[in-house]
């Protein structure tokens, strides 16, 4: 079945319909969620809020666009949302305030995740993601962990494409910078 | 030198996979000869890999069940309004219908209202009292089969 089907099977408020789309996007959607917010809890309200808006605004989807993005780009509002009204710091990307090339190309240990096992590789990656801004964490895991091409993230985040390249390039070297900063302390 | 450092920028976009062809190619002719960008590439490269090999944090199956209950009790709700919209609806036109035949109802029925010996009104509040009964009945009978169905108007 198509999602054009779905979605009118949707709109009539169809048990089926709305049951098959929740499971099918459960483990992603909760994914982004908590990549976004960090609390299980708070990740499971924004879950069902989602799923809750769209369900109120499926007769304004546009069927040329991809579900996929139209849902996470629901999710990323509320998500937003709900950390303006929690965090007082600006959730933008941070500025390059004077840091300059050579700040965030050096490494003190060039090669450092070469020594780590792969599953211990996973978990400082995981680490390091997590103390990242909201900014730099959303665009790798929609890069990354939901696979979307640059045009899917930036229909997501409501972003010129150019935009969104620069932030995955920058958001790319404070992980690394993170990483390799973690990495040290060890 | 310049190139190089262009190159070496580009090496992450490179490991996200959202460079456009040429700027693939341009990467791709200077780590033919660049001992270092490769170092970088590989490292960016376990990254990336690292990045897509993190463990995928499940829902639990009582959120989804969850989830599922509150989009039906919401869209139950939903229906229920839609249906007091068109039952009001219903009813304003029933009553502009009613209205309209009053003239109608006095041409026609008067030989019978001077038959049965009542005023014209009378006669039009009866015909008006039937339809409504009737229409009253078959609308009982049409919801309590939709209710059954699970449909709206």
């Amino acid at each position: 079945m198509t999602f054009e089907s779905e979605a009118t099977r949707l709109r009539s408020g169809d048990a089926e319909a709305i049951a098959r789309l929740v499971e099918q996007y459960q483990h992603r959607l909760y994914r982004y969620l908590l990549r976004l917010v960090s609390k299980p809890s708070t990740a499971e309200d924004l879950f069902q809020q989602t799923w809750l808006r769209v369900m109120e605004r499926i007769r304004y989807y546009d069927p040329r666009r991809s579900f996929e993005g139209w849902l996470f780009a629901v999710a990323h509002n509320l998500a937003i949302d709900h950390l303006r009204r929690k965090q007082p710091e600006s959730l933008d990307e941070p500025l390059p305030s004077g840091e300059t090339q050579a700040d965030l190309t050096r490494s003190a240990n060039p090669g450092a995740l070469e020594l780590l096992m792969t599953k211990e590789r996973a978990a400082y990656v995981g680490e390091a993601i997590a103390v990242l801004p909201v900014a730099f964490r959303e665009v790798i895991t929609l890069r990354f962990e939901e696979g979307m091409k640059l045009e899917e993230i930036a229909g997501v985040l409501a972003l010129p494409m150019g935009t969104v390249k620069t932030r995955l390039h920058r958001a790319m070297k404070v992980l690394r910078l993170t990483l390799e900063q973690k990495l040290e302390i060890r | 030198m310049k190139e190089h450092l262009i190159v070496r920028e580009l090496l992450t976009l490179e490991a996200a996979e959202t460079l456009d062809p040429a700027e693939e190619r341009r990467v791709q002719r200077h780590l033919l000869h660049c001992d270092d960008c490769r170092a970088e590439q590989s490292e960016w490269a376990r990254i990336a890999g690292a990045l897509k090999a993190l463990p995928i944090p499940q829902a639990s199956q009582r959120l989804v069940v969850q989830t599922q209950r509150l989009l039906l009790s919401a869209a139950s709700a939903q229906k229920k309004q839609a249906n007091k919209v068109g039952l009001a609806l219903l009813v304003v036109f029933s009553w502009m219908v009613a209205f309209m035949t009053l003239e109608f109802v006095r041409m026609m029925g008067l030989p019978l209202t001077q038959w049965l010996n009542i005023s014209s009104t009378t006669m039009w509040v009866t015909f008006i009292g039937v339809c409504w009964f009737t229409s009253a009945f078959a609308a009982g009978i049409l919801g309590k089969r939709y209710q059954r169905e699970g449909r709206t108007i």
